[in-house]
């Protein structure tokens, strides 16, 4: 079910929304054992939020999200709920306050299932670094669904939870959705607020959710969406509707093809399916522009300098005094960031590493403006591989940052990536990546749903 | 490898980062942290000479709020989540 399909239903009276809640937890309770995408489960809470909304629905008010079941991942501060990041750190931490995020899904009618599992403090890109043991991907439960927004994606994919809230800080939400035929969208830095979510790297964290279809997605975001006087990374930029020009023709679309992210490593099965999603778009009016962006190779050092430092300041704060335990409880892979970025902040090494990635990341925002005077879009493989076998790449750390290659650089330029079921090898989804610039959702959103409605890959269910 | 790290950088970077490590831990950090290290000296190759720093992708600055006293959590609320409480107030190590 859709988030459309679900409102559809609830305001026809075809289902309450305490019937579509006690429906999805009874999915997460026979489901979730065996994929472990959810930490906590709110069932008191959201059949209590599932019963007012019945009476909302029944007084005729007709919000977004009204009556739908949506999990969040545990970054999201949940005021009451607890709230862990996917690490022991946080294990008993119980905000006192929502997310702004959250705030406004609330005041949308949306109804908070749970929490989601996830790598914690959002640091991976498989979910196996969680605190909590890994989610499974339930295309193939010896594979990953990705990460770090494991949880949220899994909770979508196999049906626990209509719509859920990632991360997105280094490909967070697009490589989950890549890997569990889900439409991921990383908003544009400053688009939705990030106040009330846990921080990882203040100048890279984008808010945005996971969905079964473009049209969700952008319902989603016209309600996370704008301006909010708690975060003042926010520029003032109108938030236009989303949802009113999805259909329009994207003939003459001008669409990008970096040579650089058709790497060598890039699987040849992975590289077939994202040519013919090319075709497809041919086929329907666009016309598909072979572009360069020079600095590529350089993107995962200088996001991992970048990253390591901000998240290295940020995790300072959880020292177990305010709220937490002490930082023996930190795992490995939190520990190795900590450690990176104290060490390219220090004394004798800060120009060298920290300064320089600096100079880097104008260089590759540079390369994307440069494209963007030529073309409207950029399309790419999301993820250069296919999802790998859970702990395949446990020992070695660099091989999983890797994996990173084609997304980091939209969180070091600020700018809007949307990942779409493009079609699947050997049973297992491959995303397609579109790029656009600041701001330019309502473009990515057009893009995206004239290749969905032109075919069927987002159909396609799991066999769980 | 001249990158790698020594264990005396190790456990100085320790330090400065507020964690500790066990004794067994100590050689797998310290190979996993130079691999990394060692990837990152591409950045090198560069000439960044003339380029400016981009600290942040949004053009904004100063951005301030208006200076209003607001209510903000009650003590309970504000201490509820510490493990170490006495009196309503936060408890640390004593420092002198």
């Amino acid at each position: 079910m859709t988030i459309i399909e679900a409102r559809k239903k609830l305001k026809a009276k075809e289902i309450s929304a305490v019937e579509l809640i006690k429906l999805y937890l009874n999915r997460i309770e026979k489901l979730d054992p065996k994929l472990n995408a959810f930490l906590t489960v709110s069932k008191e809470n959201a059949l209590e939020s599932a019963k007012k909304a019945d009476v909302l629905i029944s007084q005729g008010h007709d919000l977004p999200l009204l009556g739908v079941p949506i999990s969040l991942k545990d970054m999201y501060l949940t005021k009451n709920i607890k709230t862990t990041a996917g690490s022991k750190v946080l294990e008993n931490y119980i905000p006192q306050y929502d997310a702004t995020s959250v705030e406004r899904l609330k005041s949308a009618g949306a109804i908070i299932i749970g929490k989601n599992n996830q790598d914690a403090w959002a640091h991976g890109s498989s979910g196996e670094n969680s605190d909590f043991g890994p989610t499974l991907n339930p295309w193939d439960k010896s594979l990953v669904p990705g990460g770090s927004s494991s949880g949220p994606a899994v909770a979508v994919s196999a049906n626990m939870a209509i719509a859920s809230g990632g991360t997105d800080t280094g490909g967070s939400i697009r490589l989950p959705a890549s890997f569990c035929n889900l439409v991921g969208l990383k908003p544009t830095y400053g688009r939705v607020s990030r106040y009330g979510v846990i921080a990882m790297g203040s100048s890279l964290d984008s808010i945005g959710h996971l969905t079964k279809t473009v049209e969700d997605s952008a319902l989603y975001l016209q309600v996370t969406a704008g301006k909010d006087e708690k975060d003042s990374t926010m520029p003032n930029i109108e938030v236009p509707d989303y949802t009113k020009n999805l259909n329009k023709n994207i003939k003459g679309l001008k669409i990008g093809i970096p040579k650089e992210y058709f790497i060598k490593g890039l699987d040849p099965k992975v590289e077939t399916v994202i040519k013919q999603a090319l075709k497809k778009y041919e086929e329907l009016g666009a016309k598909i522009i072979e572009i360069s962006l020079p600095h590529t190779e350089y993107a995962i050092a200088c996001y991992y300098i970048i990253m390591s430092a901000e998240v290295s300041s940020n995790l300072a704060r959880y020292d177990g005094i305010r709220y937490g335990n002490e930082r023996a409880f930190f795992g490995d892979e939190a520990k190795r960031r900590i450690m990176l970025g104290t060490y390219t902040l220090s004394k004798g090494y800060y120009d060298a590493y920290y300064k320089r990635s600096l100079k880097v990341r104008n260089l590759l925002c540079e390369d994307f403006n440069n494209a963007f005077k030529t073309v409207d879009v950029i399309a790419t493989p999301t993820s250069p591989t296919l999802p790998w076998e859970l702990g395949e790449k446990a020992n070695d750390p660099l091989s999983m940052y890797l994996s990173d290659i084609l997304t980091v650089t939209a969180n070091l330029t600020g700018i809007p990536g949307l990942s779409i079921p493009a079609g699947f090898v050997n049973n297992l989804p491959v995303g397609l990546q579109l790029l656009g610039p600041q701001f330019s959702e309502s473009l990515l959103f057009q893009a995206g749903f004239a290749f969905e409605q032109a075919t069927a890959w987002h159909l396609k269910e799991p066999n769980i | 490898m001249d990158t790698k790290l020594t264990q005396e950088e190790v456990k100085h970077i320790a330090l400065l980062a507020n964690l500790t490590f066990k004794e067994e831990e100590m050689d797998k950090f310290q190979t996993q942290l130079s691999s990394v290290l060692d990837y990152i000296e591409k950045l090198q190759k560069l000439d960044v000479k003339n380029t400016r720093e981009t600290n942040q992708v949004t053009g904004l600055e100063n951005i301030t709020s208006e200076d209003i006293p607001q209510t903000s959590f009650k003590q309970e609320e504000a201490i509820s989540n510490a493990n170490k409480q006495k009196n309503g107030t936060f408890t640390v190590k004593a420092i002198f």
